[in-house]
């Protein structure tokens, strides 16, 4: 029972990050969006 | 090498290019049209909508589509999960099984979430047919579906312009599952049962041998995994040994078939984007630089297998082709297929990211081992499995252009889109991932007790069985190379943690560069445009591909197979 909430935590943790990756993304996105980042 | 040989594989090709044109177009109906292409199924389609409360007229941003499908397969691996840990509560269990082990579960959960299928169990010793029917074999629908959904969102971040939606995940979910992938896996299971593939929910029979011993035959709901395991670049098989076994792969023309399977939609998807884009050629393009590239892996690992094993003429073993035998290495392979059927089999399925095996790779000669290995590090670009493939040939058209444009002094277009630098420092982290994720983890279980004191080889070779093993997680392949025991929790846990960078940290930049595509102008084309509808580009396109995959693992396959290939061509084994 032990093992199931510990692999079922690595689970949801690896979750959360790639919902945060996603986010990152969707960040890096904007910022380089920016006309002045592509030098316009 | 034979006449046969070669003619089982350009046969093989013809048929892949036969059907690329039809499968395409279907598939382009499928994801584009407002109605059903098959019309039985559409109450089905709406039906499902509804229980689900989905608007399928409703499109999403690519934030929305990648975290409903990030949703939907955390739910997939908790369902997974469950069902392997509560087996020997659950129904259709006549082998009594018990519940698996927890770092297993989570491995094979995560394995099949991911279209991945890598296997560190033995199906018919340790799963339940309710597990296998209920857990492995839908999960095996819908990772693919959900590979299909992404590449579909990427081809219509390419040719939108000006929008800022990308489809509804939901929508291609069904959509995939209904009209590609259940029509042909219906046709697909009953052709493997006719040709002896068995379909049963009874118990493993025993049998005794002609000296006098009981032999256990396990039995099972066989034809209905096999089909998907196949169609979805998932390549889990039902038996330990796969389609080596007689009863995933009994005969000489099921092998044939199963690679068409493996290769076709993935093949054909290559059409639909053609058409999406509206042109056709930009489609054949891509289909003849994977086709390039496959090309060469088969001839080499044909090439090598045929030649046989320079260490066995000091022993005197015949490998000459002769009336009573096809000649060459034999080792690990099954006679009803030899060494073509075996060597393009694991082209198809390293190339494809299927991982189903007919013959056992830790036996292929190194030089075919590296190929094998290659196929894989180029990070499905070569067909890839059905959506992934489609998705990875893109990014490094993306960064193709990108190169171009470099060299030229001009702003990267593809397709109308003026790639700037979002799209492409985005596209390296999906590219990056893969080599990352696989270098990282095959240093680290090189240097630690857990990690390498599981190797069935020292040397080189042993060095190979783990770079195989990260690679073919991170891959999505999920064919194993033998001669490592990973069903420890080092491995288990290592490797499903490749498995899942392998795959979302790959599909979430996808989608954020089709969301950011989609919002692009259309820029004409002009006289600095560089075509990418020519076999100008197909050449760049290779050369970006090679460059990527080589630079980041040449020095990993020099320590491995290509060490063994010059220590085993003097006659050191290891």
């Amino acid at each position: 029972m032990i093992l199931d909430i510990v692999m079922l935590a690595l689970v949801v943790a690896a979750w959360v990050g790639a919902a945060a990756y996603a986010g990152a993304c969707d960040r890096l996105m904007h910022t380089e969006q920016r006309p002045e980042a592509n030098g316009q | 090498v034979t006449s046969q040989g070669w003619l089982l594989i350009i046969i093989f090709a013809a048929l892949t290019g036969l059907l690329v044109k039809p499968l395409g177009g279907y598939m382009a109906a499928v994801f584009t049209g407002p109605a059903a292409p098959l019309r039985p199924l559409g109450p089905l389609e709406r039906g499902l909508y509804r229980l689900a409360g989905v608007d399928p007229a409703v499109e999403q941003g690519w934030l929305a589509y990648a975290l409903a499908l990030l949703a939907f397969h955390l739910a997939g691996i908790l369902v997974l999960y469950a069902l392997q840990r509560l087996q020997g509560f659950l129904p259709l269990n006549p082998s009594g099984f018990d519940a698996v082990s927890p770092d297993l579960a989570l491995n094979t959960a995560v394995s099949f979430v991911t279209n991945t299928s890598w296997q560190s169990y033995g199906g018919e010793t340790t799963l339940s047919y309710f597990v296998q029917m209920t857990g492995i074999t839908v999960q095996s629908f819908l990772s693919v579906a959900s590979g299909i959904a992404v590449a579909m969102a990427l081809v219509r971040g390419l040719a939108r312009h000006g929008g800022a939606t990308i489809g509804n995940f939901w929508v291609d979910m069904t959509r995939g599952t209904l009209y590609v992938l259940l029509p042909i896996a219906i046709i697909a299971a009953v052709f493997l049962i006719w040709q002896g593939v068995p379909q049963t929910l009874g118990g493993a029979v025993e049998a005794s041998t002609l000296d006098g011993a009981k032999q256990v035959i396990s039995l099972g709901p066989v034809a209905s995994q096999e089909v998907i395991k196949l169609m979805s670049g998932d390549g889990g098989g039902f038996f330990n040994v796969n389609s080596a076994h007689p009863f995933e792969n009994p005969t000489a023309l099921t092998n044939l078939v199963e690679m068409l399977l493996i290769f076709v939609i993935g093949a054909a998807l290559t059409n639909t984007f053609g058409r999406m884009v509206g042109d056709a050629r930009q489609g054949w393009v891509l289909l003849g630089a994977m086709a390039a590239m496959f090309a060469a892996g088969v001839v080499v690992i044909y090439a090598a297998e045929a030649r046989g094993n320079p260490n066995f003429v000091p022993l005197h073993i015949d490998q000459a082709v002769g009336g009573a035998q096809g000649g060459g290495n034999m080792e690990g392979k099954e006679v009803r297929f030899g060494i073509a059927g075996s060597s393009l089999f694991a082209t198809v399925a390293t190339a494809s990211s299927d991982g189903a095996v007919d013959a056992m790779l830790d036996s292929y000669n190194p030089l075919s081992g590296f190929v094998l290995m290659a196929n894989m590090m180029v990070d499905e670009a070569i067909i890839g499995a059905p959506g992934s493939g489609l998705f990875s040939i893109l990014l490094f058209a993306i960064v193709a252009v990108f190169v171009a444009g470099l060299m030229v002094g001009r702003t990267p277009e593809y397709l109308g889109n003026k790639i700037h630098a979002a799209e492409v420092k985005i596209t390296m982290l999906a590219l990056l991932a893969v080599p990352a994720a696989i270098l990282a983890l095959t240093a680290i279980a090189a240097v630690v007790p857990a990690g390498f004191s599981e190797l069935g080889n020292n040397g080189p070779h042993g060095f190979s069985e783990l770079l195989y093993a990260y690679t073919s997680a991170t891959a999505t392949n999920g064919s194993a190379f033998a001669g490592l025991s990973a069903n420890t929790p080092f491995f288990n846990l290592t490797l499903a943690l490749a498995m899942f960078i392998g795959r979302f940290m790959v599909i979430i930049p996808v989608l954020a560069v089709a969301g950011s595509l989609a919002t692009k102008r259309l820029v004409p084309a002009s006289a600095g445009t560089l075509p990418t509808d020519s076999l100008q580009f197909a050449g760049l396109l290779i050369g970006t591909v090679l460059i990527v995959g080589g630079l980041a693992f040449f020095p990993a396959l020099a320590l491995g197979p290509l060490a063994e290939h010059f220590a085993w061509s003097v006659g050191a084994l290891y």
